[in-house]
């Protein structure tokens, strides 16, 4: 079966929750629809990490890792806390045009997992 | 002659343009683990040697060793949480910590680095392994992926901080 981006990101952010103490929330982030469509279009994360610096976007990236389910490539951009707060209030501090997507919060996760 | 800062920031661009080459061979189907490790460690070498630079290291004394990764990294780590942190009073003992250990086993990813012998496994050239086979870095796992090791995510991210911070001209 093939998953869709949603459901993979969701198996990253689970994966992220686990090994990342200072993650408190973690946020899809989506290009145009048309460009969400294109498998070649990572997955993108903003993970919202107390651990972190507090030193703007930074997008990461990473190539897909079909033997751990991830199929498609992705991005994570850790922020702040406080950072949050600024992207929330206005988004176009986000590059490329990403929009705040889908919310994976640690508590639904773990009551799921 | 050049100064100790004209090397920190030639590194440091140097060290940049690793970085975005791992970026751009990530789009490749198929990339074995070793490339995207290869340009990682190399990057991560001319961080800290930048960062010596620009702390008055004599730069001919760093070219010949690839072992600064897991004593300097962890460094330039604790000083970006000290200028750029937001919660001071954070205990950042876990992340120190996980990035220390992440810097060890990139450090030993030169193959001039095989820590007394125990780690022949490098990102570029084959290898004997204990059992007497031949090893090749193309179908080796290296165990270490960012993606979701503990701290991995903002190591690269601190990567990048640090370069644009050691190319700065001071």
């Amino acid at each position: 079966m093939i998953q869709s981006k949603s459901d993979v990101a969701l198996t990253l952010a689970h994966a992220h929750y686990q090994v990342e103490p200072g993650l408190v929330q973690i946020i899809q982030l989506l290009a145009s629809p048309e460009k969400e469509n294109d498998p070649k279009e990572p997955i993108k994360l903003l993970e919202i990490n107390e651990n972190t610096t507090s030193d703007g976007i930074r997008p990461v990236f990473f190539g897909p890792r079909p033997a751990q389910g991830i199929s498609f490539p992705s991005v994570i951009v850790e922020i702040t806390p406080e950072e949050f707060e600024e992207v929330r209030k206005n988004p176009s501090l986000l590059p490329n045009d990403w929009l705040l997507g889908k919310e994976f919060p640690r508590r639904a996760i773990a009551a799921a997992g | 002659m050049a100064s100790h800062n004209e090397w920190r920031v030639a590194y440091a661009k140097q060290a940049k343009v690793d970085l975005r080459a791992r970026e751009q061979l990530l789009a490749l189907p198929d990339l074995p683990d070793c490339q995207e490790l290869h340009f990682l460690q190399m990057a991560c070498e001319k961080i800290c040697k930048a960062y010596l630079c620009g702390h008055g290291t004599d730069p001919s004394v760093l070219q010949s060793s690839h072992a600064y990764i897991a004593s300097v990294l962890p460094i330039i780590l604790r000083e970006q949480l000290a200028l750029k942190s937001r919660h001071l009073q954070k205990d950042h003992t876990w992340l120190v910590s996980a990035i220390r250990s992440l810097a060890r086993k990139i450090e030993l990813l030169a193959p001039a680095v095989q820590g007394g012998g125990a780690y022949p496994a490098n990102c570029e050239y084959p290898w004997l392994g204990t059992d007497g086979t031949l090893k090749v870095p193309a179908e080796h796992n290296f165990q270490l992926d960012l993606l979701y090791a503990e701290a991995g995510r903002h190591l690269i991210k601190a990567l990048y901080s640090a370069v644009d911070d050691l190319t700065g001209v001071e």
